[in-house]
């Protein structure tokens, strides 16, 4: 909260945050253990330009950084809607993955479950 | 059937797996069953055995979310409105995150908050230096009103967490986070302030603390020979009456933590015997480094030196 108003009140336009809003913590859905929501409104309040994307679509956030600063004078908040541990079956909206390691046998699980997609796990 | 009766029967049937945490939770949970004063306060790791006390007592577990600040201030309110509350969170986040909170929201006001530290030393091996905890003991030992417990078993674990509540002020326990060899085989009434001699000897004195390091420190000293091995679980204040005695006998003392071997345990037992019994000292320790590897506990042990081999090295070098 300190750095938001500092960043706010220094008028760094030219700084961004991104924030990975995937709705869970270790203990289970932000909203049921410690609520964060309206999220992008409390940006707002602190003075940033705010604005919600698809965390997972490159090309919406790639947009969105070509025209920062949004607004003159202002910090830019990003928040990027995103889904904990995405593509994997095991990972996919499990709280548990907030400190989870592949282990030898998932990684290989994780390959084949990439590659049954056709897909490289969205890094391009 | 009770918490209790849980853990023991895990302990008797399963020591390899009881961690010192785990019996710290069982004990808040017979606190709270037996005391409607408990609390259990959270910072994001109720899934970390303490979804058994949320179910049983929703109302009395209160998760802050990943704010140990927040957390911490609202632990040090609660046990000053007549509530015993339980801390539960990283050593590192409680001591070092929230140690403003910690210092002034809870010593200060000698407000009777149990904080049980738990991932200490090097057990969150894969998590990294951000979650380490190092520099604990040091950061608590300076704190004024603050009792300090370094469990050495998850027998022990037990007893200590009923004996800090029972202390009815602010105490810090050390928890680790790794099921590590048992070295009591019963409880017993944990006495704040108290050491234990261990193994007697006439050549050495060995203070040590702690999960993992307790037993492999044991394993060092039967390979060793005629030394004598004190479990030294409170930190501060520590039992000077025994250090003094011990190593006025033997001459010689070798202390051995997870912790930088800066502010610790070493420290403490450094303090004492400067002024009451000087004799040569040895510190064995975390270097005063950062751990920036990544890896399996018992490796990390390995590397630095903290298993029973690279123990029984550092004093044989240290005294040939």
């Amino acid at each position: 909260m300190g750095a938001a108003m500092a960043a706010a009140h220094y008028r760094l336009d030219n700084l961004v945050v991104i924030v990975d809003r995937n709705g869970i913590q270790e203990d289970g859905p932000t909203e049921e253990i410690m609520a964060l929501e309206p999220l992008a409104d409390k940006w707002r309040a602190f003075g940033w330009a705010t604005v919600e994307v698809d965390g997972h679509d490159v090309g919406e956030l790639s947009n969105v950084l070509h025209e920062v600063p949004l607004t003159w004078n202002r910090p830019t908040a990003i928040i990027a809607k995103t889904v904990k541990g995405k593509g994997l079956s095991f990972s996919e909206n499990t709280n548990t993955w907030h400190y989870g390691h592949l282990s030898a046998d998932l990684k290989q699980q994780a390959l084949r479950e990439l590659a049954a997609q056709g897909t490289d796990g969205g890094a391009r | 059937m009770t918490a209790l009766a849980d853990l023991r029967e895990g302990l008797r049937f399963d020591p390899a797996t009881t961690t010192a945490f785990e019996a710290c939770r069982m004990a808040q949970l017979d606190l709270a069953l037996e005391d409607p004063r408990v609390v259990s306060v959270e910072a994001d790791l109720g899934d970390c055995w303490g979804l058994k006390f949320r179910e049983s007592m929703p109302d009395r577990f209160l998760d802050f979310g990943i704010a140990e600040a927040s957390a911490t201030g609202a632990a040090a309110g609660l046990a000053m409105s007549g509530k015993r509350p339980f801390l539960n969170t990283f050593g590192t986040f409680a001591l070092m995150r929230a140690a403003e909170q910690v210092r002034l929201d809870i010593c200060y006001h000698r407000a009777p908050v149990v904080i049980a530290g738990m991932f200490t030393g090097i057990a969150a091996g894969f998590s990294g230096p951000t979650h380490h905890a190092i520099e604990d003991l040091a950061v608590a030992r300076a704190l004024p009103n603050l009792t300090v417990i370094a469990p050495a078993d998850a027998v022990q674990a037990y007893d200590a967490t009923r004996a800090a509540f029972a202390h009815n002020a602010a105490v810090y326990l050390r928890l680790g986070v790794e099921p590590g060899p048992q070295v009591y085989d019963a409880h017993e009434p944990f006495e704040v302030g108290r050491g234990r001699v261990l193994r007697q000897g006439d050549r050495l004195t060995i203070v040590t603390c702690g999960v993992t390091i307790v037993p492999e420190v044991l394993m060092a000293a039967e390979r060793l020979g005629d030394v004598e091995v004190v479990d030294m679980p409170t930190i501060k204040p520590i039992d000077r009456e025994l250090l003094v005695r011990s190593a006025s006998r033997t001459g010689r003392v070798v202390t051995v933590e997870e912790h930088s071997a800066i502010g610790g345990l070493g420290s403490a037992v450094a303090e004492v015997l400067a002024e009451h019994a000087p004799v040569p000292l040895c510190r064995i320790g975390l270097p005063d480094a950062f751990v920036k590897e990544i890896g399996d506990y018992a490796e990390q042990l390995r590397r630095f030196e903290l298993d029973a081999a690279g123990i029984e090295r550092r004093v044989r070098a240290w005294v040939s």
